[in-house]
């Protein structure tokens, strides 16, 4: 089982990408939210988390200066970052790939694809606990 | 891209999300000679973008009932209070002005979305004047506009 933080600034979409985790059957332990890149950065500091689905537009600080935040952090940057976005420009995918994030997935999705990421991070290593 | 080229593309990325957070199908959408629809009843949504150096912004005119219905299928079995229902219209006209940008932009270029806002009618905020202006609807009560500005 992994543990997942869900950051987007809708609670709605939090919840949705919740429950297309279950719709996926994903074998999640712990589920954590964050509203922010901001409130992100604090929870991490208190949990560790094996992934993280992230979204782009969000106020305080968004996904992509939270991206910058973790991966310069030496024991947060090992962790995967799935972007789940709206914002889908070649250009912004590829800035964010050069600065470490595992995968990238555009609004609307369906929920073989937050599960084909997630398989994939897993093939790669991710922790199963 | 030629105008039609770009608009059509713009329909097909509008039709998309709502098939596939709300499961709604627009039966019909053209491009209006009017812009009564602006002041029909219903909520309107911006989404304020900067592309390159340009500023701009997607209008989105829903209808009450097509708002209502998108919203309540896309919270699903989440409790439709008016804050979930407010917070699923945001959502969801966020998909619909990224995945718009997303085909509008060219293969360089990177936009950025500000967080959408429900437009409050007779307040300063003063519309634009559309580049683009698309009206889907399902039947008669069921329509939106998507205004790019």
């Amino acid at each position: 089982m992994i543990d997942i933080m869900i950051i987007d600034d809708s609670a709605i979409t939090r919840k949705v990408i919740k429950r297309v985790i279950s719709m996926a059957e994903v074998e999640v332990g712990a589920i954590i939210e964050a509203e922010d890149g901001i409130d992100a950065l604090e929870k991490l500091e208190k949990q560790w988390v094996d992934v993280i689905l992230c979204d782009i537009n969000m106020p305080r600080m968004n996904g992509f200066e939270l991206v910058g935040e973790i991966k310069k952090d030496p024991l947060k940057k090992a962790i995967p970052i799935i972007m789940i976005t709206t914002e889908g420009s070649p250009k912004r995918i590829q800035e964010l790939t050069e600065q470490g994030i595992s995968d990238y997935i555009i609004k609307p999705f369906y929920p073989e694809q937050v599960k084909s990421a997630i398989d994939k991070l897993l093939v790669r290593g991710v922790d199963k606990k | 891209m030629k105008v039609l080229e770009k608009a059509d593309k713009i329909t097909e990325a509008v039709k998309k999300v709502f098939e596939m957070t709300a499961f709604i199908e627009f039966e019909d959408s053209f491009i209006p000679d009017t812009d009564s629809y602006r002041n029909l009843p219903g909520i309107i949504v911006y989404v304020n973008y900067e592309l390159q150096d340009k500023k701009g912004s997607v209008y989105l005119f829903w209808s009450q009932t097509l708002a209502d219905e998108a919203a309540a299928s896309y919270l699903g079995d989440e409790e439709s209070s008016s804050e979930n229902i407010v917070d699923a219209l945001l959502e969801l006209s966020n998909m619909v002005a990224g995945n718009i940008l997303n085909v509008l932009i060219e293969k360089d270029e990177v936009y950025e979305l500000e967080i959408p806002k429900i437009l409050v009618k007779d307040s300063d905020h003063e519309l634009q004047h559309p580049q683009y202006k698309i009206f889907f609807t399902e039947f008669d009560e069921k329509w939106i506009v998507v205004e790019i500005c």
